[in-house]
């Protein structure tokens, strides 16, 4: 009955979102999610995957459900997350190379199609690496009063592999474009001096053959790897208590490992894929209060476990299991996630289960992510 | 409109340099007046990312007197998740693109360009020209 109360309220807020109506207070105290900085105190319902695609720069936030939720989350919890490739020049970059193939030509020599036989397995580590900064309070089991956390991560894919039939895929549609660009009918509206650039754009983009061509080489390109690593790490400093006579401290360190086996599923749909995850976490946790001095100490634990998710177009559904192999006692997380894509940039998450600590009962979180847009309906002013 | 002094000098070439994650495709057009709607001679387009060197205009034919334009259209096949990465993305391609021409008495010469990049069709055109004298 609480699952489908919480999931009444995931429902209502797509439908709010994608109505005319300014969302801003069916949205605000949505909970958002899955950046280093956040994923490190436990309050995202997923583990790290790196997005295929994130924002150059991001902002998040997170909020419990309930503002005295048993987990404690406070009400300012954000994070902004940034991708720094975009922001440097990427030297001798072109399609083939942003899209890991290789060419044994000599630099300077012209290259053909065929020249391109290698795949470089490290080609997204520096092309998806992010960094993020969060701000976050809450009292984790530990105070009674919600404190203050300041946070920093970092993640990217380390390793990727396509198929050889991905690859050919990719080459085979890059022909058929560059021959297409060729023909005599696009010549034409070059050709052309008496058309505006953006006339020319126009003329382009709206040739049927163009259409057809661009939705299928994008599709093509769209499929996930065959296998992906991800990593990220992450650490959270405490902001000490001086109610409490606790000064500043160690908060949690954490290192991340997933692995994801995709399964190509177009039965299903278009983009449709099965995933399998494998999980590894090592967390080194400073939360935990010594009952008899009152003081804070610091914990070590190895999370390991697995994930299955099918992913549709716009729409994914997981079941996560991981087990933490801590000093003291082994824990367990078992939790469902669902995730809706609006648009590119708007992505709504939500999940539910039992968590690492609740001791039995269930958490609940709903997010919102978005890119940093000065048009975006929604706003982070918790006045308005 | 910018002039590059060619005189009977033969041949005169191209040259076209761009770092971007797009596919670019160059096309190139001789026209006999700046008024004229219909190029005499044109290049086979060419990705020039892929086909780096000096292109030879008009077969390696003097081409005094003539209205040169050359044209680069790219497509980005990367789902940005938003309008400023791909801002960002049309930085590179601004910093970094160069049509070069050479071959004339003055020897090479960059060709001002204009562009015009489109969110919504991830698409990006660049233009320059210049009076071959």
């Amino acid at each position: 009955m609480k699952y489908l109360k919480y999931l009444g309220v995931l429902l209502t807020s797509i439908l709010v979102a994608q109505s005319d109506t300014n969302p801003t207070a069916g949205l605000k105290n949505l909970a958002s999610p899955n950046s280093p900085a956040f994923v490190l105190m436990d309050i995202a319902p997923s583990n790290i995957i790196v997005p295929d695609n994130i924002q150059a720069f991001s902002i998040q936030t997170i909020s419990a459900f309930s503002g005295n939720s048993k987990d404690g989350l406070g009400n300012n919890n954000y994070a902004v997350e940034f991708q720094p490739y975009w922001y440097v020049k990427r030297e001798k970059m072109n399609f083939f190379k942003y899209n890991n193939l290789i060419s044994d030509k000599p630099e300077g020599e012209n290259v053909s199609i065929n020249d391109y036989t290698r795949y470089n397995v490290f080609g997204d580590a520096w092309k998806k690496a992010s960094v993020s900064f969060a701000l976050m309070d809450g009292t984790f089991n530990v105070f009674e009063v919600p404190q203050s956390y300041v946070s920093v991560g970092a993640r990217t894919r380390l390793l990727s592999v396509k198929t050889r039939n991905q690859i050919d895929e990719i080459k085979s549609q890059y022909t058929s474009y560059e021959q297409f660009m060729s023909s005599p009918e696009v010549i034409a509206i070059f050709a052309n001096p008496s058309l505006s650039l953006s006339e020319i754009n126009t003329a382009i983009t709206s040739l049927e053959g163009y259409q057809a061509i661009v939705q299928n080489f994008e599709q093509s390109l769209r499929r996930k790897p065959f296998f992906a690593l991800d990593v990220a790490v992450a650490y959270s400093h405490f902001m000490g208590d001086k109610s409490q006579d606790m000064n500043d401290a160690f908060g949690r360190l954490g290192f991340w490992a997933t692995g994801d086996l995709a399964f190509y599923t177009p039965t299903i749909g278009k983009q449709s894929h099965v995933h399998v995850y494998g999980v590894f976490r090592y967390l080194r946790d400073g939360l935990n209060l010594d009952p008899d001095p009152g003081d804070l100490r610091i914990e070590n634990a190895t999370d390991y476990g697995a994930k299955i998710a099918l992913e549709l177009d716009k729409l994914s559904f997981g079941y996560e299991y991981i087990t933490r192999d801590s000093e003291n006692n082994n824990e367990e997380r078992s939790i469902g996630s669902i995730r809706y894509k609006i648009s590119e940039a708007f992505t709504i998450n939500g999940g539910f289960g039992k968590n690492f600590r609740s001791e039995g009962s269930t958490v609940a979180l709903f997010g919102i992510q978005w890119g940093l847009d000065f048009d975006s309906s929604v706003v982070l002013d918790p006045n308005k | 409109m910018e002039s590059y002094k060619v005189g009977d000098n033969a041949p005169i070439k191209l040259k076209v340099a761009i770092e971007t994650e797009a596919i670019p495709m160059t096309y190139a057009f001789l026209y006999h007046s700046i008024n004229d709607q219909t190029p005499y001679s044109y290049m086979t387009p060419f990705d020039p990312t892929q086909k780096t060197g000096w292109k030879q205009l008009d077969n390696g034919n003097t081409v005094n007197g003539k209205f040169f334009r050359v044209l680069t259209f790219l497509r980005f096949f990367i789902d940005f998740p938003d309008e400023k990465t791909f801002n960002l993305a049309i930085k590179q391609v601004e910093d970094t693109y160069e049509t070069s021409i050479n071959g004339g008495d003055d020897g090479p010469y960059t060709i001002p360009f204009k562009i015009e990049a489109v969110y919504a069709t991830k698409t990006c055109v660049l233009e320059g020209a210049i009076k071959l004298t």
